[in-house]
């Protein structure tokens, strides 16, 4: 076989000009004609026992031409590809060659590939991350988280205060209008300042139960509805009853009471390994990040603008399904944010360049380490989707059936960043 | 008889293509037609010489059809089939596409 050329038209583009002996199409032809004639049948004689020369007589030479160019050409693609040890990340946009004749003698091929990623160093990187340790009193207040899931609500007699729990009607007006979301009854809420709009809870502090009030509460700039930020607003409230948090006492019978553990000792190391567990995976999620910024920083190789697209699509895409899960339309979103998909498009490029780059750096180590994913981490990932879902691991194979692939890329990207980090060097800040 | 109200067509089925080197040609001929008739009907339109002729009177089959849960029974057309042997190295090209030959 006459081997194909290769020109590159940009850094992540190439053509490929792939030449058909006619050797290779008469073999193709024959092979084409046997596949159609199969299903073929035609008077005085058997279904797929028809002669080439009557086929062709009824259906026309260019019928066998054709399939047989539909045959031929993806494994001639294929073996140009393999040639040039190409890695395409699209399909490619195919044209004919034909001879004056009108025979076809090759094929033109334009397709995106990867761009060549020259790696550098990217094992022994130095990292800048500080380690934070886990204190005592981080232990002591998860302890005391936990404490107060166990509490119990003590009904008092006096004025409440921050942390008590209250129960109240209210109704809130803005500028003497109510509005949607301000009026409730019988509500029953811990007072505690984050939780409400600025100067809600601390109103209600000092209040007895059964007393009435208006408290003066502003809606912060950055309020999730647009139409009452950084609104002034009125709330009427009616306090039914008031009760106050008591905390377990902190001892070995809490402990027992809450865990496996024996002591308060026990949970207390518990507690702290716990803890202790959180923060070194948040860690390696921050040395994660550092390393990737590192290592991209000096890299600038050329992106294909197809998968930068496409990754777009793909935030547009979760965009609108957050949207959606809000309850709005897109288009209702857009409208909200007075954007239009372009002005929405062009803002998420950046973002969009960044994850391209960062995956394809990724997937460009993960071929220079072999790094693949195994059947068992296949069953690895589908096991804890299946629990993620509570179904059964079968179902679970079933409904992603080719996303299988996707499923395997994602194994392959993050053992590729835990192999990163292993073989980063991480070190104290100065 | 003209020649060509003889030969009625070729009879291009898998039984006829599976000739005797490529030598035999098998035709559809007017019933009353004799092997005679046919011999000079074949080497005037082909302009080839005939060595032998064999024919056949074939009789149609019997057909039935059920539509609309009518029955109803037919019979295929009775025909004459003539297979004609050629002088060796000579064959008929019909619209330039020789069909018996595989």
């Amino acid at each position: 076989m006459t081997s194909s050329t290769l020109t590159r038209l940009a850094a992540t583009q190439v053509e490929l000009e792939i030449p058909i002996t006619s050797e290779e199409l008469e073999a193709a032809q024959e092979r084409a004609f046997r596949k159609l004639a199969k299903n073929v049948r035609l008077p005085g004689f058997r279904q797929g026992k028809v002669p080439r020369k009557v086929f062709e007589q009824t259906y026309g030479a260019q019928s066998i031409v054709s399939q047989a160019m539909d045959d031929v050409v993806p494994e001639v693609y294929a073996k140009a590809v393999r040639e040039h040890d190409l890695e395409p990340i699209d399909r490619p946009r195919m044209e004919l060659i034909s001879d004056d004749e009108g025979n076809p003698t090759g094929i033109k091929a334009v397709v995106d590939v990867r761009p060549a990623i020259d790696l550098g160093t990217y094992k022994g990187v130095e990292i800048a991350q500080a380690t934070a340790p886990v204190t005592d009193e981080d232990v002591e207040r998860s302890l005391l988280t936990l404490a107060k899931d166990r509490a119990t609500l003590v009904p008092v007699d006096r004025p409440a205060q921050i942390g008590d729990v209250v129960t109240m009607d209210y109704e809130g007006k803005i500028d003497g209008v109510p509005f949607e979301g301000g009026t409730a009854q019988g509500q029953t809420t811990e007072l505690d300042e984050e939780r409400f709009i600025p100067g809600f809870a601390t109103g209600i502090a000092g209040m007895k139960a059964g007393e009435t009030k208006d408290v003066d509460a502003t809606f912060p700039e950055q309020y999730g509805q647009p139409d009452l930020a950084g609104k002034q607003a009125v709330f009427t409230i009616v306090l039914h009853d008031v009760k106050e948090l008591e905390l377990p006492a902190l001892d070995d019978e809490f402990a027992k009471s809450i865990s496996e553990n024996q002591t308060l000792d026990a949970l207390r190391d518990d507690v702290r390994k716990r803890l202790e567990a959180i923060s070194a995976s948040r860690a390696r999620r921050a040395i994660g990040n550092a390393l990737m910024e590192q290592l991209l920083e000096t890299q600038n190789f050329e992106l294909p603008e197809i998968l930068v697209e496409r990754e777009i699509d793909q935030m547009i895409n979760d965009a609108s399904g957050s949207a959606a899960r809000s309850g709005v339309t897109f288009e209702e979103y857009l409208a909200q944010t007075g954007k239009t998909e372009e002005a929405l498009r062009e803002e998420y490029r950046t973002d969009a360049q960044a994850r391209v780059k960062g995956t394809l750096f990724i997937e460009a180590v993960a071929k220079a380490e072999n790094i693949a994913a195994t059947p068992a981490d296949i069953a690895m990932e589908l096991e804890s989707l299946a629990r993620q879902y509570g179904q059964p691991v079968e179902k679970i194979r079933a409904a992603l059936g080719n996303n299988v692939l996707s499923l395997m890329d994602g194994i392959v990207r993050n053992k590729t960043l835990e192999f990163l980090i292993d073989h980063a060097k991480v070190v104290e800040p100065a | 008889m003209d020649a060509r109200d003889v030969i009625i067509s070729p009879r291009i089925t898998e039984k006829a293509m599976a000739n005797a080197l490529g030598q035999q040609y098998t035709f559809v001929v007017h019933p009353a037609a004799t092997k005679t008739q046919i011999r000079h009907a074949i080497e005037e339109i082909f302009s080839v010489n005939v060595l032998k002729i064999n024919t056949v009177n074939v009789r149609g089959k019997a057909r039935s059809s059920a539509r609309k849960g009518v029955r109803s029974s037919g019979k295929a057309s009775d025909f004459k089939k003539a297979t004609v042997t050629l002088k060796p190295g000579q064959k008929i090209e019909l619209g330039g596409v020789n069909y018996f030959e595989q």
